[in-house]
């Protein structure tokens, strides 16, 4: 049982959390400061993820799970004007049991989440928004693609407190299905307790689409290649907010073996 | 010398016949003009050719330098030299230009395409189009404008470099000076490699630029007169109904709207299924 506790100095931090062994995370940013942290996953249990975000800083975080199996609680505090640009990548095998809580707790805060998940067993994810104060921002990606065996529930929620005046917050998931017998289920849901505020979801949920298919394939491509390419990009729009350009090199290729392990068949 | 021969074609849609014998011959460096009222086959012709699943072939060959075509895969199809610009190409969120152009080469050579090379080819593809170079990092088709995706079309075929490009109204949705590039494109590729086209369009002020060698008229699946540039002309200033006379045939004009574009998500409180394309 170990604690891994970090206050969060300015720059790129790489950092592994190895679920068999820790229980509890803490991340701290500090005022004023912007860093980018890498998270990799791995091992197998459950652990409580605690990140607070300080005054005017700016954190990039980004988890990238290859844990067997991981059971996860996050909650993330946002002070005033703080903003966080979090990415989960998850593309391994095992199954994951996410509850991730983002509290929006004084004025103009924001949160950008984007999501990719490559689901091969049983995922339950649920991420919430909590608008706390006013002016406080928040956008959910959610990009699901779901294979064979593969069980996805996915929960979208948006909540606007009454005292959360010229807030906003908004929330697209797509799902992918290559799965005839299993579907993903995603439940977005918004509540809003206060009048001046935009809100808005939009979802979609398809097998690949046949004509999209046919167009790469027109300029040469397999099925099984342009599958793959569109599975890719799908997965690959998570890394829009990396700044460090080596760092998305690596990511972008581990998605892309991933990918190509997984599509050709 | 590179030969598309199409041989007595007969071809149909949801068992109703649209293509009832057509044949035509396009050899390399010649420029084949296809007109005829619309519904009456041209583009099912160049879908069929190129190997749309939605479209059956009962009878007759499309053979590529003897080789038989509608016994390949639509990817093979590609592969062999044949390329089709789409009369409504498709948007892919998430796919970049550049990424689909690099898979789209490297699945023709046995070593992957070299970087710096495929970056010069491309930026000078898009330069030449009159393009702005952010393009190669947007996702295909993506909020593009009509024009900007016919233009996207003619950058595909500059990179791939077919035998026979097939080109279903490239030039709807151009106005007149994206139009005197694609032109100026199309007749210099034309001129260093030899391709062979077969162009669908109804407007003269396209062909003038891009000169056809040969003309065809297709009306209700098949073609009724062929001749030389001269025909284009003629179909331009006089329609199609002289035809009927000479011909003591009748034509009709089908209008028919197919949207081609599946939207990835809606706006709010609905979920749709993507597998429903055609409405």
């Amino acid at each position: 049982m170990s604690l891994n506790s970090y206050i969060v100095d300015a720059g790129f931090h790489e950092l592994t959390l190895d679920l068999s062994t820790s229980t509890d995370f803490k991340l701290q940013s500090q005022k004023n400061v912007s860093a980018d942290v890498l998270v990799h996953l791995v091992g197998k249990g459950s652990a409580n993820l605690e990140v607070t975000l300080e005054k005017d800083s700016k954190l990039n975080l980004f988890y990238l799970n290859t844990a067997e199996e991981a059971q996860l609680n996050e909650s993330y505090i946002l002070n005033k004007d703080s903003q966080l640009d979090l990415a989960y990548g998850d593309f391994n095998d095992g199954s994951c049991d996410r509850n991730s809580d983002v509290y929006l707790v004084e004025n103009g805060a924001s949160v950008y989440l984007k999501s990719a998940s490559l689901v091969k067993s049983e995922r339950r994810l649920v991420y919430r928004f909590n608008h706390q104060a006013q002016y406080t921002y928040g956008d959910m990606q959610n990009f699901v693609v779901t294979l064979e065996k593969g069980k996805l529930s996915l929960h979208a929620i948006g909540k606007i407190e009454k005292n959360a005046a010229n807030s906003e917050t908004h929330q697209t998931s797509r799902v992918l299905n290559f799965n005839a017998t299993e579907r993903a289920s995603v439940f977005p849901q918004l509540f809003i307790d206060n009048n001046e505020v935009k809100a808005s979801h939009a979802e979609s949920s398809g097998q690949v689409d046949p004509d999209q298919l046919y167009y790469l394939q027109s300029r040469g491509l397999s099925p099984e290649e342009s599958v793959s390419l569109i599975v890719k990009g799908y997965l690959s729009s998570i890394l829009e907010n990396i700044k460090n350009d080596e760092i998305k090199e690596r990511l972008m290729e581990s998605i892309e073996r991933k990918v190509d392990e997984v599509c050709s068949r | 010398m590179n030969t598309l021969e199409i041989k007595n074609l007969h071809v149909s849609i949801d068992n109703k016949p649209i293509l009832k014998g057509v044949d035509l011959v396009v050899n390399e460096k010649e420029v084949h003009a296809l007109m005829g009222p619309n519904g009456n086959g041209k583009s099912t012709l160049l879908a069929a050719i190129m190997g749309h699943p939605k479209y059956e072939v009962t009878e007759g060959t499309v053979t590529l330098n003897g080789e038989n075509v509608l016994e390949m895969e639509v990817n093979e199809r590609a592969k062999a030299g044949l390329f089709l610009g789409m009369q409504y190409p498709q948007e892919i969120n998430g796919v970049t230009i550049s990424d689909f152009m690099k898979a789209a080469l490297n699945t023709r050579s046995e070593k992957p395409i070299p970087l710096f090379t495929f970056i010069r080819s491309l930026d000078s593809a898009i330069k030449k189009l009159e393009m702005k170079s952010e393009m190669a990092h947007r996702y295909v088709n993506e909020g593009f404008s009509g024009g900007e995706k016919k233009r996207n079309e003619i950058m595909q075929m500059m990179l791939l470099k077919p035998k026979f490009a097939m080109l279903d109204e490239i030039d709807s949705g151009l106005d007149v000076d994206a139009i005197k590039v694609v032109a100026k494109v199309l007749n210099e590729q034309i001129e260093s490699s030899n391709m062979g086209t077969l162009i669908v369009s109804h407007y003269d002020r396209f062909y003038q630029m891009v000169q056809p060698t040969h003309a065809h008229v297709l009306i209700d699946g098949k073609i009724v007169i062929s001749g030389g540039r001269e025909l284009a002309t003629k179909v331009d200033e006089q329609g199609y109904d002289w035809l009927q006379n000479e011909l003591g045939i009748e034509i009709k004009e089908e209008k028919t709207e197919v949207v081609r574009n599946a939207v990835g998500s809606l706006g709010t409180c609905a979920v749709k299924e993507l597998s429903d394309v055609t409405q």
